[in-house]
C-alpha cells in the first residue's frame, strides 16, 4: 500500500507526480496567531487500486475516519492530533460537555430543609449549567424506576400469587398499572388492600383498573423516601441493574444538549472538495485543520489509503457518508477480517500467506510503472539466522545485526560469502550513560564524572568501524542534529579536571591516603566518595563496559571509588531509577520518530509533562541550583518554541541550543551512534538497482523503491 | 469401570477449571501486557499519552488489573469458552479456534513421525541393551541415549543446521518451503517433497531427543521381566532364547510400554515450541511462543487450555490402555 504522502530518505514529506504518493502536491499554512494549521492535500487523478478501481478522496476520508474511530484499536496515532472536531467525534459529544458533566456529578445534590433539591457548588460548571443538568433528574428517575419495574416483572412473575393476590400473572401481564404496582410492592413501596386497590408508600390509593400507576409514581415514592440522596445508601440502594440515577441523567443530558442531532457523523476539521492546480487540471483535495501548531502532524497525516469499496463490501450494518459505522466494534472486527487479504495501490498485490511465506505479484497498474520483479516473497525466519539464511540461499536479502565479523567474511569472499554483499546504515537511536540527578545532585560532581568518561572507547573497543562517537543527546540521523558539535566534557585521563570539580563542590581530598572525602554537612561527611555504576550485562559484553572500567581507573587516581555492578533488570528499573538505587548506568535510546521534538524526555516541568524521567529532571527543575534551574527553564522554552513552528531552519537553530543545554546538564552523556546492516545475494539481486551509500538511511532502506529493484 | 471413568472425567474437569483460573491470573499479572508492548515505542517518543494507552486497554479488556477486575474478566472468558468461543487473538487478528486448527496439523505431523521413529529405534535398542546387560553395546547405547536426552533442543538444532545446511549445504536451513522457487499450483508431489525435505532436520532433532527416554524405559522394564521366575522357567524348559525374549519377556514389557506410549499420543498435537522456533516451522508451538511474548491473553488461554485437555486426555488413555493390555487389571 502507498500513502497520501511519501517520506524521503531524510524522513521529509514529499508529494509529486514522480513520487510514490497519492498527493499530487500539498501545502501547510499556519494562521498568523499560531492558533491553527491548515494542511491541504491535492490528489492525483487517474490512480487506481490494484483491482482497477480509481482512488478518490472518499477512500482518503474513509482511511482517516477508520483511524479516528472511537473503537479503533490499532497502532496508528492519527487520532492523537488536535484535528478540529476530533474529540467531539471520538466522544460523540464535546469534550467540554463531558468534563463539565463529570464536575457536576462529582459536586452532586442534597435535600434542603424544605425537602427541595439543593445543588452543591461545582468547580468547572456554572450554576446555570448545573440546573440545566439536574433538570433531567425526574425524567431520569422515571427511567431508573422503570428498570426496577421491568426487572421485577421479568424475574419475579412466580411470586405474583403470593405477594399480589388476588391478581394472576396473566392479569398483571395485560395491565401496565399492575406491573408498576407489583414492582413497587416487591420493593416495599406499597401494598394491596382487601379490595385489591393499591396503596403506595406515600399513602395514596389507586384503583388499578382505572387509576394510573407508573414509573412516575414510583419515582415520587423514591424521592419521598430518600429525599435527593443519590448515594448508594440513598435512592441508588434500590437500583435493579448496574446503572445509578446519575447515569440516566448524564445520558439524557448529553443526548439532548451535549450531542448534535444524529450524533457526530464527521470531523469538522477534515473536509474535501475540488480545486484547479497551477497546471490547469482539476483535482480533488482533502483538507485537515489542526488547532495550534504541531510539527509532528505532517508525519501522521500521510496515512496509508485503503479502498473503501473493498473493505466495506459485505458489511451488513449502516455506513455513514464517510463510509464508516461510527463507534461500532463489529465494524472494526469486520475490517480486520478483510485484512486477511489486504488490497491497496502499492507496487505489489497480495496473493497468499502460507507456511510463513507471504507471496506478492507485481501490480502492473502501479502509479510509477510496473515493478521489474514479477513475484516477491517475504519469509519469516528465526531471529539470529538472518546471515545464514542469505548464505544458504534460503532468502536473498535480510538485515542481520551488524558486526565486523560479517564484514570481514564478506570482504574475504571465501566460499559462499563470495556471493554476498552488504550495505550499512546509521541506526535510528544512540547509546548513552545516564547520571541520576537526584542521586548525584551536585552539578560539579556530575560534570566531574562526565570528564572522566572516554566515550571513544565504546567505538574503539566494541563497535569498531560500525559506530562513531556522539556528543549530543540526539541520534545523528535526524536533520536537526547540529554539524560537528564540540565535546562539552573533554576526557581527561589524568583525573585532574574531575578533581578540581570535586574540590569546587566542597569535597575534600586526603592526599596521604589518596581518598576523596564527602564534604562537611553531607550525610556521609568524612568518608570516601563512592559511586555505583550499573550495566545490564557483563562489562565485556556491553559497549559502555570499557568506558566504565576506564572511568573506574581514572577516578581511582583521585581517590574516588567506583563499583561496577551488573543488573539484568536495569531497563525495567529506570522509570524509578532513584528509588531503585541506580546512580550511573548505560543504556540506549531506540527510534524516536522522524521529528526531533524533545518534549517527552527533556521537558522538565512535571505540571506539563506527565511522563517519568529516569535522569531525575523533574527533581532538578524543583530542587536544582540556580544555574541548573536557569538551564532547564531555557531548555523548556526552546522545546516549546521548537514545537510551535514548521520552519526547518528556525527549528535547527532552536535544537542546536537545546542540545547544548540538555547535554550540558550532565545527566545523560551520549556515547556512540552505531550502524545497522543489510546483506544480500549479489548473484541474484542486481546491486546497482538498490539504494546504497548516502541514499540509505533509517527512513530509506536499500529496497525502499522495490519496484525499481532488478534481478540478474 | 464406567463409574471409574466418570469419576476421572469429573476430576479432569475440576483440574481444567483450576488450571484455567491459575493461568488467567498469571497472564493478567504479567508486568507488560499486550497494549504496553504495542504502544511502548509510541509512548516513549511522546506520540501517545498514557490516557490513549488506557483507552486502548479498555477496548481490549485489560484496563482493570485489580483482583475483582481480573475475576470479572476471567468469568467473562469462562462463560464464552464454555459456549465454545475461545475469543479473538490480539496478535493474529483471528478467532483463537481458527489459529489453533490452522497450525496444529504441521506440528502433529512432525511430532507423529518422530514418535513412530522413536518407537522403531528406541524399543529394539532397549531390548538389545537389556539382553546384553553391561556389554559394550549396552554402555554405548545408554551413553548416547543419555546425551540425546540431555542435549538442549536449540543446541542440537544449531549443530545440525551448521553441519548440514551451512557447511555441507545438503539440507535446507529452515522454514517449511523453498520460498525462492515457484512451484506450479498443480505440482502437488513436488510441493510435498519440498516440504518433506524441510522437515528432515526438525524430525531428526525431535527423534534424537525422544529416543533415549523410550530406550531407557524399555531397557529397565525388560531387565525387570528378565529376572522373573517365569523367564527362568521358560529357559529351563528349553525354549529358544529368541522365544524367551520376544514371546515371554517382551510381551510382558509391553504392558507399561503401551500405556506410556499411548498416553503420549494426545501430546503430539501440542507442538514443539523451541524446535519449531529455531527452524521457523509455522506450527502451533511457534505461534504460542510469539503470542506469549506479546501477552496475547486469549491465545495464551486457548493454547494452554488445549494443552491441559491433551494432558488430561493422555492420562485417561493411559489408564484405559492399562486395562486393555493387561486383562488382570480391573478399574474400579
Amino acid at each position: 500500500m502507498i500513502g497520501l504522502l511519501h517520506y524521503n530518505k531524510d524522513g521529509a514529506p514529499e508529494a509529486g507526480i514522480d513520487v510514490p504518493s497519492f498527493a499530487y502536491e500539498y501545502t501547510q499554512d499556519i494562521s498568523d496567531d499560531n492558533s491553527k494549521s491548515t494542511y491541504t492535500f491535492v490528489l492525483k487523478n487517474g490512480i487506481t487500486f490494484s483491482d482497477g478501481t480509481p482512488v478518490t478522496a472518499k477512500d482518503v476520508l474513509f482511511s482517516m475516519y477508520v483511524l479516528s474511530d472511537p473503537m479503533y484499536d490499532g497502532a496508528s496515532t492519527f487520532y492523537t492530533m488536535n484535528i478540529q472536531g476530533m474529540s467531539e467525534y471520538r466522544y460523540q459529544t464535546s469534550k467540554d460537555v463531558l468534563e463539565q458533566v463529570e464536575a457536576i456529578i462529582e459536586a452532586g445534590i442534597t435535600t434542603g430543609d424544605d425537602g427541595s433539591m439543593v445543588i452543591n457548588p461545582a468547580d468547572g460548571a456554572t450554576q446555570e449549567q448545573q440546573e440545566a443538568f439536574w433538570a433531567y433528574l425526574d425524567e431520569a428517575g422515571e427511567k431508573f424506576a422503570q428498570e426496577i419495574i421491568d426487572y421485577v416483572n421479568t424475574n419475579y412473575v412466580g411470586y405474583i400469587e403470593d405477594y399480589f393476590a388476588p391478581y394472576t400473572p396473566d392479569e398483571v401481564a395485560a395491565n401496565p398499572n399492575m406491573q408498576a404496582a407489583y414492582g413497587m410492592v416487591l420493593w416495599g413501596f406499597g401494598e394491596l388492600d382487601e379490595d385489591g386497590a393499591f396503596i403506595d408508600a406515600m399513602g395514596n390509593k389507586y384503583d388499578l383498573a382505572s387509576d394510573t400507576v407508573d414509573a412516575k409514581v414510583y419515582w415520587q415514592n423514591l424521592v419521598d423516601a430518600y429525599g435527593y440522596d443519590l448515594s448508594d445508601n440513598g435512592i441508588n440502594y434500590e437500583k435493579a441493574g448496574d446503572r445509578v440515577v446519575q447515569d440516566y441523567v448524564k445520558e439524557l443530558y448529553i443526548a439532548s444538549e451535549g450531542r448534535i442531532e444524529g450524533g457526530v457523523p464527521s470531523i469538522s476539521g477534515i473536509t474535501t472538495g475540488k480545486t484547479t492546480s497551477d497546471d490547469g487540471v482539476e483535482r480533488e483535495y482533502v483538507q485537515v485543520v489542526i488547532d495550534g501548531v504541531d510539527p509532528t502532524a505532517i508525519f501522521k497525516l500521510g496515512v496509508t489509503v485503503a479502498p473503501f469499496h473493498y473493505y466495506t463490501d459485505g458489511y451488513t450494518g449502516t455506513l455513514n457518508e464517510n463510509g464508516v459505522d461510527v463507534g461500532n466494534k463489529e465494524f472494526m472486527d469486520f475490517l480486520k477480517t478483510k485484512n486477511e487479504k489486504p488490497v491497496g495501490a502499492g507496487p505489489y498485490v497480495f496473493q497468499e500467506y502460507k507456511d510463513n511465506v507471504v507471496t506478492y505479484t507485481a501490480n502492473d497498474s502501479f502509479l510509477l510503472g510496473s515493478p521489474k520483479i514479477k513475484t516477491l516473497r517475504y519469509q519469516e525466519i528465526s531471529l539470529g539466522a538472518e546471515l545464514d539464511a542469505v548464505l544458504t540461499g534460503t532468502v536473498h536479502y535480510a538485515d542481520p545485526s551488524a558486526s565486523t565479523t560479517i564484514i570481514n567474511d564478506i570482504t574475504s569472499g571465501s566460499g559462499d560469502y563470495g556471493k554476498l554483499d552488504y550495505i550499512l546504515v546509521d541506526n535510528d537511536g544512540y547509546g548513552y550513560i545516564g547520571i541520576q540527578a537526584q542521586a548525584i545532585p551536585e552539578f560539579q560532581v556530575r560534570k566531574a564524572l562526565a570528564h572522566a568518561m572516554n566515550v571513544q572507547l565504546a567505538v574503539d573497543n566494541y563497535y569498531g568501524e560500525l559506530a562513531s562517537v556522539n556528543y549530543r543527546t540526539m541520534t545523528k540521523v535526524l536533520w536537526a542534529y547540529p554539524d560537528n558539535p564540540e565535546n562539552l566534557f573533554p576526557y581527561d585521563g589524568t583525573g585532574e579536571t574531575s578533581k578540581q570539580l570535586f574540590l569546587e563542590a566542597g569535597y575534600k581530598y586526603d592526599e596521604a591516603n589518596n581518598q576523596m572525602l564527602y564534604p562537611d554537612g553531607h550525610e556521609k561527611a568524612g568518608t570516601q566518595v563512592t559511586f555505583k555504576f550499573t550495566l545490564p550485562s557483563e562489562a565485556k559484553d556491553h559497549p559502555a563496559g570499557s568506558i566504565f572500567i576506564d572511568t573506574q581507573e581514572v577516578l581511582g587516581k583521585i581517590g574516588v571509588k567506583v563499583d561496577i555492578e551488573t543488573d539484568q533488570n536495569l531497563l525495567g528499573k529506570l522509570s524509578t531509577a532513584y528509588e531503585s538505587g541506580i546512580q550511573v548506568w548505560a543504556a540506549a535510546w531506540g527510534s524516536g520518530g522522524v521529528d526531533p521534538d524533545m518534549f517527552q524526555i527533556w521537558y522538565s516541568d512535571p505540571k506539563e509533562n506527565q511522563g517519568t524521567s529516569a535522569t531525575g529532571l523533574f527533581y532538578l527543575f524543583e530542587n536544582g541550583s540556580d544555574e541548573e534551574k536557569a538551564m532547564l527553564t531555557e531548555l523548556n522554552e526552546l522545546i516549546k518554541a521548537g514545537r510551535s513552528t514548521l520552519d526547518t531552519e528556525e527549528r535547527k537553530t532552536i535544537y542546536k541550543r537545546a542540545l547544548e543545554l540538555s547535554t550540558g546538564l550532565a545527566v545523560e552523556i551520549p556515547t556512540y551512534q552505531r550502524k545497522n546492516m543489510f546483506v544480500y545475494n549479489k548473484e541474484v539481486i542486481k546491486a546497482d538497482s538498490l539504494f546504497s551509500g548516502e541514499d540509505v538511511t533509517p527512513f530509506q532502506s536499500p529496497i525502499s523503491y522495490i519496484w525499481d529493484v532488478e534481478l540478474n | 469401570m464406567w463409574k471409574y471413568l466418570l469419576k476421572r472425567i469429573a476430576l479432569a474437569l475440576l483440574i481444567l477449571f483450576g488450571v484455567s483460573a491459575l493461568i488467567y491470573l498469571l497472564s493478567m499479572l504479567m508486568p507488560a501486557d499486550y497494549i504496553d508492548n504495542q504502544t511502548a515505542a509510541a509512548v516513549q517518543s511522546g506520540a501517545m499519552t498514557l490516557e490513549d494507552v488506557q483507552h486502548l486497554k479498555k477496548l481490549y479488556g485489560l484496563a482493570d488489573k485489580s483482583f475483582g477486575g481480573i475475576v470479572n474478566s476471567y468469568l467473562t472468558w469462562l462463560k464464552s469458552t464454555l459456549s465454545g468461543d475461545l475469543g479473538f487473538s490480539f496478535l493474529y487478528g483471528k478467532p483463537v479456534t481458527k489459529v489453533l486448527s490452522e497450525y496444529i496439523w504441521i506440528s502433529f505431523i512432525v511430532a507423529f513421525i518422530s514418535y513412530i521413529l522413536e518407537i522403531m529405534i528406541g524399543i529394539p535398542m532397549g531390548i538389545k541393551a537389556s539382553v546384553n546387560q553391561y556389554s559394550a553395546y549396552d554402555y554405548t547405547v545408554s551413553v548416547f541415549a543419555m546425551m540425546g536426552t540431555a542435549l538442549p533442543s536449540f543446541f542440537l538444532a544449531a549443530l545440525l543446521m551448521n553441519v548440514f545446511a551451512i557447511k555441507l549445504g545438503v539440507l535446507p536451513l529452515q522454514g517449511l518451503t523453498t520460498a525462492t522457487k515457484l512451484f506450479s499450483p498443480d505440482a502437488h508431489f513436488q510441493i510435498f517433497l519440498d516440504k518433506a525435505w524441510h522437515l528432515v532436520m526438525p524430525i531428526t532433532v525431535l527423534t534424537l531427543l525422544g529416543v533415549g527416554g523410550i530406550m531407557k524405559f524399555t531397557r529397565t522394564n525388560m531387565l525387570e521381566v528378565l529376572n522373573s521366575d517365569y523367564i527362568r522357567t521358560a529357559r529351563a524348559k528349553g525354549l529358544s532364547e529368541r522365544t524367551v525374549i520376544y514371546k515371554h519377556a517382551f510381551r510382558n514389557t509391553m504392558i507399561p510400554l503401551v500405556t506410556t506410549l499411548s498416553g503420549m499420543l494426545p501430546g503430539l498435537f501440542g507442538g514443539a515450541m523451541i524446535t519449531e522456533t529455531v527452524f521457523a516451522i509455522p506450527g502451533i508451538g511457534y505461534m504460542a511462543l510469539r503470542a506469549t511474548q506479546q501477552g496475547d491473553i486469549p491465545f495464551i488461554m486457548g493454547y494452554n487450555m488445549f494443552l491441559s485437555i491433551l494432558t488430561v486426555l493422555g492420562m485417561l488413555i493411559s489408564d484405559i490402555m492399562y486395562m486393555v493390555v493387561d486383562p488382570r487389571v480391573k478399574l474400579s
